[in-house]
C-alpha cells in the first residue's frame, strides 16, 4: 500500500515547514520506508530551494525522489494552523508529501501518486482534506486504486 | 480556440499532471479545446501528435527543464509559462494565452 492509516496526520501542532519535513522524515525511518531520513530530508529541502511546493492555498505537495527511499510512499499531515511555507501566495495546512525512490518511473506506484495529486485540484477534494475527522475516512476518498 | 502543451517538470511526479490537470479543466470552463502532454515520471502522456500541432491556434509550454521534441511546434505561436502557475491559476493563464492569441491575430 502506498498510504494507509499509518502515514496520515490529523491536526500536528508542527508550527513550520522544516519541522514538518523533518517529523515525514523521521515517521519514513521509523516504518522502513528509508535507512536514513538525513537523506530524505536533504532531498525534501533540495527540491524546496527549486521552487516552492506549495500548489494551491492551503496545501503543499514537498517530494523527495531520493536514492535513500525503499519504496513510494505517500504521506499525508494535516496542521492546526496553516504555515508559511516559502511562496509568495499560500500558506499551508496540509501536506502530502511524495516519496520515490530515485530510478523509479513508469511505474503502479508512481500512476497511483499522479492521480492522487490531480486529484487534489478538485474542490470537493479539498474540502474533504480539510475537514475529515480521521484517518479512515479519508483513506476511502482518496483516489489510490 | 485550440490549444496544446506539454508539461513537464524536474521530478515529473505532482506538477506535471497536475499542470496538465488545471490546464484542461479550465479550457472545458472556458470553452476552448485544449490538450496537454505530459513528460513525466510516467513517460509520455497524451502525446500531441503532428496533425494536432497543425490545427492548434497557440502551444503552452509549461516546463521547467528542456522539453523532448519541440521541434514539432515550429512556426506556431509558443507561449512559455511557469508550471507552477499552470497548477495555481489554471484559468488566468488560459485567459492571458487566449487574449494574447487574439491580440496578434487582430494585428
Amino acid at each position: 500500500m502506498i498510504v494507509s492509516e499509518e502515514q496520515i496526520f490529523l491536526d500536528s501542532p508542527l508550527k513550520d515547514k522544516k519541522a514538518v519535513l523533518q517529523f515525514i522524515s523521521e515517521k519514513a525511518l521509523e516504518q522502513g520506508v528509508t535507512n536514513s531520513k538525513e537523506q530524505v530530508l536533504t532531498d525534501f529541502l533540495a527540491r524546496e530551494t527549486e521552487y516552492s511546493t506549495a500548489v494551491q492555498e492551503g496545501i503543499a505537495i514537498p517530494h523527495a525522489k531520493s536514492s535513500a527511499v525503499k519504496q513510494s510512499k505517500l504521506y499525508i499531515v494535516r496542521l492546526q494552523q496553516a504555515i508559511d511555507w516559502d511562496s509568495p501566495e499560500f500558506k499551508v495546512q496540509v501536506i502530502f508529501a511524495i516519496l520515490v525512490p530515485k530510478e523509479e518511473s513508469g511505474t503502479e506506484h508512481i500512476r497511483i501518486l499522479s492521480n492522487v495529486a490531480t486529484q487534489l485540484l478538485e474542490e470537493e477534494f479539498q474540502q474533504v482534506i480539510f475537514h475529515v475527522k480521521d484517518p479512515q475516512s479519508l483513506l476511502k476518498k482518496l483516489n489510490i486504486a | 480556440m485550440k490549444i496544446v502543451g506539454v508539461s513537464s517538470c524536474i521530478a515529473g511526479l505532482a506538477h506535471t499532471p497536475m499542470a496538465a490537470k488545471a490546464l484542461t479543466k479550465a479550457g472545458e470552463k472556458l470553452g476552448h479545446e485544449v490538450k496537454i502532454e505530459q513528460q513525466g515520471a510516467m513517460g509520455t502522456i497524451d502525446e500531441i501528435t503532428l496533425d494536432e500541432v497543425a490545427a492548434a491556434d497557440v502551444v503552452i509550454i509549461a516546463a521547467d527543464k528542456v522539453i523532448e521534441n519541440e521541434g514539432r511546434f515550429k512556426g506556431k505561436p509558443i507561449v512559455r509559462v511557469k508550471i507552477g502557475q499552470c497548477v495555481a491559476h489554471g484559468e488566468e493563464v488560459i485567459k492571458k494565452v487566449v487574449a494574447a492569441i487574439e491580440a496578434k491575430n487582430k494585428a
